[in-house]
């Protein structure tokens, strides 16, 4: 799950140091689905996903000479990236849309997951709903964390919080979605 | 540990992320409660199915269109947004630069037709019947008629250009009357007491036909003429439609035309007086002539160089030409070439200065 962790992200943030084209190009391509999932759960709309989802590629670009490499590349660009969705779901004309975000409702699943629950079905399109549903703060939490599959730490460090707030908005959040999935987990 | 508190411990639990210390506390807990524990089972299930959600795909060429995004601008694009200001200061800098070509192509469309078509339709002009107003509208000249928005003092003169001076006086101003009147909201207050004839006028439609036997003249000039052209432009085209008028005390600053208008002029026909004036300096004799027309209240109206000789077309009141004639007499040796039979209330007059 986590490219950067290995020889090769270590490389490859060298290389994007030394301004190599290429790099960034594999760089884009490595990380593109994250960045990209994370805006469309955040967003719930492809069109404003990719649009937010480049942005954060081209911020990373830009910035790319004040990358000081304290953090991984992938928990930087998770924080860029969050950053654009939360700003975006703050400014006041996305306010107003926020209850047509049914494109959260069709995401993918994958096939012949863990939970023979998950398949398609009512339990899937709940969980969808639900997250969707979450407030911001704690849906960006809780996608990091489960559906990303970032540490408490990384998370405090992406979205600038203390470990201890992360850790209450996820519990809030699971709980949240706990309770709205109880007629699915009797 | 109290039921509230077990369960808050339950996202570290499933995350695995509670000290020794705290997992023991929870765990003796929960030996102890059955809801707590069915609790932490949904509260394990739910975080499972959220573990199990598949992350969305980018879209493809998702990749291409970053990488072309990040492109660098070329030099020259990016030497041109340095310059430039940003948005903002720029979008009304553009939008008066448009305003600003248009009003001048207007300007310019407006009167260039006139001038061309008044010299094509000289001869006929002296004795056609004035066209009714709605027909004027749909004269030739390229510039849509905009009655509503043209004031009548300014319609009225450019609609005489390329009459020669034999249009009667009592023509031309019936002619100027029926233009003068036509009932035009735009026109400020200001502007409508400048023709006080206006009030006792009939009705502006009818009259052109009853009263004013017009010169068939294109017109669509008159009826374009809009209240941003400068006041004194319309007059200045129409030189010889002035001397046909009631004689209104020549202004200079009427009386000087733009110079495009200027250069146009030089195709209308000359009926004026000609003479020939020998001078020892030639640019001391025109800036003695400047200043003589300047206190006579006439203008230069066109100066070209011919032969060795300057020529210049100057346009004066009537009551002023005898004085004018005598500055001229201590300017130079003054000799008429050619007299008009009778002065019109503006004298045209086209010199020939030579040493």
């Amino acid at each position: 799950m986590r490219e950067d962790d290995n020889a090769d992200a270590r490389r490859l943030l060298e290389r994007l140091r030394a301004g190599e084209a290429r790099a960034f190009e594999e760089l884009v391509a490595a990380y593109q689905h994250r960045v990209f999932g994370v805006a469309l759960r955040m967003l719930g709309n492809a069109a404003e996903a990719e649009e937010i989802a480049q942005e954060a590629f081209l911020r990373a670009h830009r910035s790319l000479a004040g990358f000081r490499g304290d953090a991984k590349l992938s928990t930087w660009l998770y924080a860029i990236t969050s950053r654009l969705c939360l700003n975006r779901l703050s400014a006041a004309e996305r306010r107003f849309t926020r209850q047509g975000e049914e494109a959260l409702l069709r995401l993918p699943h994958r096939e012949g997951g863990p939970d023979a629950a998950l398949e398609r079905g009512e339990l899937e399109s709940a969980l969808h709903r639900a997250i969707a549903e979450l407030p911001d703060e704690r849906r960006m939490v809780v996608v990091l964390r489960d559906i990303e599959g970032l540490s408490y730490e990384e998370i405090a460090l992406a979205l600038d919080l203390e470990p201890g707030t992360v850790r209450s908005r996820l519990h809030r959040a699971r709980a949240d979605l706990k309770d709205k999935l109880e007629r699915f987990l009797t | 540990m109290s039921c509230q508190d077990a369960r808050e411990w339950f996202s570290a639990w499933v995350d695995d992320a509670l000290g020794a210390d705290g997992r023991a506390r929870l765990d003796a807990h929960l030996a102890g409660c059955a809801d707590c524990r069915r609790e932490l089972d949904r509260f394990a299930r739910t975080v499972s199915l959220l573990h199990s959600v598949e992350r969305p795909r980018a879209p493809a060429g998702f990749v291409d269109r970053v990488i072309e995004a990040a492109r660098p601008a070329p030099w020259h694009r990016r030497l041109l947004r340095r310059l430039t200001p940003p948005t903002r200061p720029r979008l009304p800098i553009a939008a008066a630069a448009v305003v600003l070509v248009a009003t001048l192509a207007v300007y310019v469309f407006q009167r260039s037709p006139e001038l061309q078509q008044a010299a094509r339709h000289d001869a006929p002009a002296r004795t056609a019947p004035a066209p009714a107003a709605p027909e004027r509208a749909a004269s030739p000249g390229g510039v849509a008629p905009r009655d509503g928005e043209a004031p009548p003092e300014r319609v009225a003169r450019p609609g005489a250009v390329g009459r020669p001076g034999a249009v009667g006086r009592k023509d031309a101003a019936a002619r100027d009357d029926a233009l003068l009147d036509r009932p035009v909201e735009a026109t400020p207050p200001a502007e409508r007491e400048a023709a006080p004839r206006q009030s006792a006028a009939p009705s502006p439609r009818s009259e052109p036909e009853s009263q004013a036997p017009e010169p068939k003249v294109p017109r669509p000039e008159a009826l374009a003429a809009k209240p941003a052209v400068p006041e004194p432009a319309p007059q200045a085209v129409a030189p010889r439609a002035a001397v046909q008028q009631v004689a209104p005390p020549p202004a200079p600053v009427e009386l000087a035309p733009p110079a495009i208008v200027r250069g146009a002029m030089r195709a209308l026909p000359d009926a004026g007086i000609v003479g020939r004036l020998i001078v020892k300096d030639r640019a001391a004799a025109e800036r003695q002539l400047a200043e003589l027309l300047t206190r006579l209240g006439g203008v230069q109206t066109a100066r070209r160089v011919e032969d060795n000789a300057t020529v210049v077309d100057v346009l004066l009141p009537r009551s002023a030409y005898g004085e004018f004639a005598r500055g001229l007499a201590r300017v130079g040796d003054w000799a008429l070439e050619r007299e008009a039979g009778e002065l019109s209330a503006r004298v045209r007059v086209t010199l020939r200065i030579g040493e």
